[in-house]
Order: structure tokens, then C-alpha cells, then sequence
């Protein structure tokens, strides 16, 4: 026994560490073939343009259709909410999909979440011979980056160019509308309880940062922190912002009511403001007019002509996104 | 007798194997299914029955096998109608190194290294309350292992408390994922890791079914019947802790299995070790195999974690169980 639990560990790991086959894509190279790094650094190789697309991820099955058409796109999810989209199967939650299924799609590009659950989904996708792009995307930059590398693989360059650059273009327009207003600290609060809120390194902050605001807790690094009731007390943010849809449950009514909240001076002067966290929440096209509402909520004043200003800003060949302005929950 | 319930478990194995490729999300036709282990069918179809359900339907196979046939170890070792395989923290020890290796971003970079840290910190489990125990007790006392492994899960749980904390939304989500338990990652790499180890020890766990029988009675009994106890009891612990350990780390925490089966196998055959041991390792494999298919297929094409149905199907299906052997 003594010797065989040492034996036991050893050829785990040995196991575990030498049959470490890297999927190839034995894909020859071809006129047509497109080629990307995405966004967690996986080299992904598409023998031609996709055609069949499976986006699991909101923010990105929006730019495939926009770039490509919904004509590209094979599947969706149930966040997917877009008429456009309705008819075609679903995924379900997205979390964990049921890989048999995608593959019976015949996709020719999968865009998944690189977190653990997708990673499985993605382990066994790849060795199939679907190629898989991995999106996590905070920053503007790499929001637009992931816009032109989609365009990549979809092999529509121009028009994720000009996605890109009206993306640009619009927080640009906004941020010039609200400069040299004094800026107001936000809180995002993704969750009340416990309370979290919007971390100044997500999209969300940087959109914060584009209307003119700061982010409450601008020192703390993480993403989406955990932060103390007391602490936001403390702080007294100028305004609070709040997502609300489906998967979120707080609401500017209930805020009134809760101990500690109810006393903020954002919740007595009535500057919570409720925001649609399927606009809010997707790191993708719909960015700018994330931005443009919340400039409108921060700076009433300052940001009152926007509208007019970033329609004219936009390139006319990029193509408009289709959402409703104001879908509640 | 041997013979029928040899035969029985076989048959029932065969079908369930046969449901589980049989059937799934993508819809695959029966006699397309044929077809493909005749070697034709075409490649989305091979694919789809060769390299996803059948190496699933394997993993659930030895996966429940081995957390049942560990329960039932754990039972006669300690005595205890409601030790488990987890009942040692070895789970706690996995989730802590998968849990660790989710939230520092390794499972983002380098996937395949979740497996291996919650195995490490599984055996690192295995290690302390070993330690833990020995120290305690000059020799292997089963009141102070017992002891020692609710002390050691708690401060595990402790442990996965402090680091979810610092996770972000995302790897919050994935590590709770983890902790729920899924075949979902089998391939046929998973299948070789878990056969490798858990059919040694399974051979070796059987083995030990005739001195189990006479620790059963209690240990005295058993060491003047000539039973070397100790070693009966180091090799149980440790070989079953093992087989836990791997099975953990390539499905994550799936409960329920290597409590129930173990018991409901007793209920229909009586507690002789030597046929509860082989029966409850075939039990809990068509066990989990069959949940496995459920939640695979009820909700498709999304996925439900397997954990749920284990318990949700299991729990009206034991006391019913309880209830008929009880009159």
C-alpha cells in the first residue's frame, strides 16, 4: 500500500500532462482562409468566411448580424431578444449548452464565453473540427478590436471598420458634449444585495467615464467589486444607476424603502435611474447609445442635443442597429 | 443466484448504456446510431455518438461506479449509515483547488490544469485528515477520522467561501458550475484517466470484501477472527479516498450517488460485502449514467447540472425503497 499511493499520484500526473494533444487545424492553407487571435489569445482559422455562426453571447451575435446579416447566424439564445432572430432554434441559457446539439448545427463559427463552462464546451468543439472564438472584452478598445476581428472571420473587414469608427465616433460625440461639466460620481449597482458595483476597468465604467461621470469606487480594481453598504453611505453617490431586466431583481422603487439606501441623498433628490441591462450589459455595437443615455441622465443639460449631433456623426455605411430605444423589462 | 443478479445488473447496464447513445439533444436516428458503430454514418453523426455521448456514457459509468462502491466502503470502515464518499473532505479538498485555480484566472489560461489542482488539493485532503487522525489516535481510530474529516471539510468550505469573494462574475459562476457537478467535459482522454485508476481500485476494494464483512461486526470481533484490521482499514480509506479524488476532479462534486446506492443495494440484497461491493459499483453506474441522459436531454438543448436529477429522482426512489423493506 505504502508504495502503491505514490505510484497512484505519479501516473496522475503523467496522464494528466503527457497526452496534452493541442488541436490542430489541419485546415490547409487556402486563398479564402481567415485567420484571428481571439480574445484570450487562442489563433483561430477559418478555411473560408463563416456563413453558419453560433453566437452564445449576446453583445456578439449583435455584431455578427449586423456585419453579416442575420442570414449568417444558425442558432441563438434566450437572451437573444431580437424579432429578427426569433425564428431560429435556441441554445437555451447559454450556460451549458448541450455540445451534440451545437454540433448537429453544422456551425463553421462558435463564439463562446472563455470562462470554465464554456471551456469544456470549447475542449471538445475544437477537436471536432468547429472552430471556436473566445470573447471577453472590457475595455473600448477591445470592444472595437473584437469588432474587427469578427469582421475578420466573417470576412467583412469594411463594415467592421466602419462599426468600429462609429463606435468611436459617437463616445467621442458624447464626450465632447458633456466637457467641463463637473463630474458626478456614479454607482452602477449591479446587484443591491449584496450590494456590487460597476468596476471603473468594465465597459460599464469606461461608458461612465465617456458621459461624464466617475465611478464611485474608482480605486478598487475588480471588476464587478463587492462593496459595503456603509462604504456607498459614505461616499454618497451623486447619482445610482440600476440595470434592470430579467436576471436582476432591485428596482428605484424598492431603493425608497431599503434601510441605508433610503437615506443616500441620490435616492432623496431622485437621481436613481433605472437602465435596461440587456442595453447596458453587452459589450458590443449598442455601446454608444449606452453611453448617450447615460450623459442624458448625468448632464441633462449639457448632453440635451446629442441625439441629433452622433446620427450625424455616424458614417452612413455603417448599418443602424435595430433595437428599441427603451425596452423595459 | 450469483448468476441472476450477475445477470440482472448486466442486462441493466447494457440498456442504459444503449438509452445513453441512443438518445440526446441532437437527435441523432436510432438507425443512424447503428450505423455508425457498423463504421458508417456520416461525420456529423460519428462525431456526435463516437466522441461525445459514448465517451460521456463511460465517464458517468465509472464516475458513479466508483463514488458508490467508495460509499459503501466508507459505511462499513466507519460504521456509519450516513458516511458518504465526501464524508473525509475530499470534495472540500478538490473544490478548494479547482475553486483556487478558477478564480486566479488558470482555468482561463491553461484549462486542463483545473483537473490536476483539484485532484492536488483532493489528496492534499486525504494527507491532513489522515495526519490529522493519526496524530490524534495512535492508531487509525474510525471516531477520530470521522472527526478529523468534518473538521477538514468545514475549513475547506471556509476556504471556498473566502476565495469566492474575490471572484468576478464570471469565475464566480463557473466555480459554483464546478462545485454542481457535470459530465459535460467527458472526452475519451477523461474516460482513460478514470479507467486507469478507478478499476485498480475497484479490484482492489472488492477484494477487501470478506474481512469488510468481519469489521462489519465490529473491530474486536474482526481481530480475533484474525482479520488484520488496521490494514483493512488503511487500504479502504486510502484506495476509496483515491478513487473519490479522480472522480471529483474530472466530474466535479456529484452528491447523493455514493450515498443511496450503497444502501439501496443493501435493501434489496442484504449487506454481504461481496456481492454489495460489485453490485453497488454497477448500481451507481447506471445510476449516474441514467441521470446523466436525463439531465443531458430534459431541458435540451441546454443542459440541467446532473446533481439535481441524482437527488431529485433519487430521493423519492430510495424512501419507496425504505418504505417496501420496512414492512
Amino acid at each position: 500500500m505504502r508504495r502503491l499511493l505514490p505510484a497512484l499520484i505519479a501516473a496522475a500526473l503523467l496522464t494528466a500532462c503527457s497526452r496534452d494533444e493541442s488541436p490542430r487545424t489541419t485546415a490547409a492553407p487556402h486563398s479564402d482562409s481567415v485567420s484571428v487571435t481571439d480574445d484570450v489569445g487562442t489563433v483561430v482559422t477559418l478555411a473560408a468566411p463563416a456563413q453558419r455562426v453560433i453566437s452564445m453571447i449576446p453583445a456578439q451575435t449583435e455584431i455578427v448580424k449586423i456585419l453579416g446579416g442575420t442570414g449568417r447566424l444558425v442558432a441563438r439564445t434566450q437572451w437573444d431578444k431580437d424579432p429578427d432572430l426569433a425564428h431560429l432554434p435556441s441554445t437555451g441559457n447559454a450556460l451549458s449548452p448541450s455540445v451534440e446539439w451545437l454540433v448537429a448545427q453544422h456551425p463553421d463559427l462558435v463564439i463562446a464565453w472563455p470562462d470554465n463552462d464554456a471551456r469544456n464546451v470549447i475542449n471538445q468543439l475544437r477537436p471536432l473540427g468547429i472552430p471556436v472564438y473566445s470573447s471577453r472584452v472590457e475595455s473600448v478598445a477591445e470592444i472595437t478590436s473584437m469588432i474587427r476581428r469578427l469582421g475578420t472571420l466573417l470576412g467583412e473587414d469594411a463594415r467592421a471598420d466602419s462599426l468600429a469608427r462609429t463606435l468611436n465616433a459617437q463616445l467621442d460625440s458624447v464626450r465632447a458634449a458633456v466637457a467641463g461639466e463637473t463630474r458626478p460620481t456614479v454607482l452602477y449597482a449591479l446587484s443591491i444585495d449584496p450590494p456590487m458595483a460597476a468596476g471603473v476597468n468594465t465597459f460599464v465604467g469606461a461608458l461612465i467615464d465617456a458621459a461624464g461621470g466617475r465611478t464611485l469606487f474608482e480605486e478598487l480594481d475588480a471588476l464587478w467589486p463587492q462593496v459595503s453598504l456603509e462604504e456607498i453611505v459614505r461616499r454618497q453617490p451623486d447619482v445610482i444607476l440600476l440595470p434592470v431586466g430579467e436576471s436582476t431583481s432591485g428596482s428605484a422603487a424598492a431603493l425608497r424603502t431599503r434601510p441605508g439606501w433610503r437615506d443616500l441623498k441620490a435616492v432623496k433628490n431622485n437621481r436613481v435611474y433605472e437602465v435596461d441591462a440587456d442595453l447596458f450589459h453587452r459589450p458590443g455595437a449598442t455601446l454608444g447609445r449606452a453611453a448617450r443615455m447615460t450623459a442624458r441622465l448625468l448632464h441633462p443639460g449639457a448632453a440635451h442635443g446629442l441625439r441629433a449631433d452622433s446620427a450625424a456623426a455616424a458614417p452612413r455605411s455603417a448599418p443602424a442597429v435595430t433595437r428599441r430605444d427603451s425596452a423595459g423589462r | 443466484m450469483f448468476l441472476r443478479r450477475a445477470l440482472a445488473l448486466g442486462s441493466l447496464l447494457t440498456a442504459a448504456l444503449v438509452l445513453a447513445v441512443g438518445v440526446g439533444a441532437a437527435g441523432v436516428p436510432i438507425a443512424t446510431v447503428l450505423d455508425v458503430f457498423a463504421g458508417g454514418g456520416d461525420a456529423t453523426a460519428r462525431s456526435i455518438v463516437l466522441e461525445l455521448r459514448l465517451p460521456r456514457a463511460l465517464v458517468a459509468i465509472l464516475a458513479g461506479g466508483g463514488l458508490a462502491l467508495s460509499g459503501a466502503v466508507f459505511q462499513a470502515l466507519l460504521r456509519n449509515p450516513l458516511a458518504e464518499p465526501y464524508v473525509l473532505g475530499v470534495a472540500g479538498g478538490a473544490a478548494v483547488g479547482a475553486v483556487a485555480g478558477v478564480v486566479f484566472g488558470v482555468a482561463r489560461y491553461a484549462p486542463a490544469a483545473v483537473p490536476l489542482l483539484s485532484l492536488v488539493g483532493a489528496l492534499g485532503a486525504i494527507l491532513l485528515v489522515f495526519r490529522v487522525a493519526q496524530r490524534v489516535g495512535r492508531a487509525l481510530d474510525t471516531r477520530v477520522l470521522l472527526l478529523a474529516g468534518v473538521v477538514v471539510a468545514a475549513f475547506f468550505n471556509a476556504l471556498i467561501l473566502l476565495l469566492l469573494t474575490y471572484a468576478d462574475v464570471e469565475s464566480f459562476r463557473s466555480a459554483v458550475f464546478w462545485m454542481m457537478g457535470s459530465l459535460s467535459g467527458a472526452t475519451w482522454r477523461t474516460v482513460v484517466l478514470l479507467a486507469l485508476y478507478l478499476l485498480p481500485a475497484t479490484a482492489i476494494l472488492i477484494s477487501q470484501a470478506r474481512p469488510l464483512n468481519l469489521l462489519a461486526i465490529g473491530e474486536d470481533t474482526a481481530l480475533n477472527l484474525g482479520t488484520k484490521v488496521e490494514r483493512v482499514k488503511v487500504i479502504g480509506y486510502i484506495v476509496a479516498s483515491l478513487a473519490v479524488a479522480v472522480a471529483v476532479a474530472t466530474c466535479g462534486v456529484i452528491g447523493f450517488i455514493g450515498l443511496i446506492v450503497p444502501h439501496a443495494v443493501r435493501l434489496v440484497w442484504g449487506s454481504d460485502h461481496r456481492v454489495l461491493l460489485p453490485a453497488s459499483f454497477v448500481a451507481g453506474g447506471v445510476f449516474l449514467l441514467l441521470a446523466d441522459t436525463t439531465a443531458r436531454t430534459i431541458v435540451a438543448p441546454a443542459e440541467l447540472p446532473v446533481g439535481v436529477i441524482t437527488a431529485l429522482v433519487g430521493v423519492p426512489l430510495f424512501v419507496s425503497l425504505l418504505r417496501r423493506s420496512a414492512l
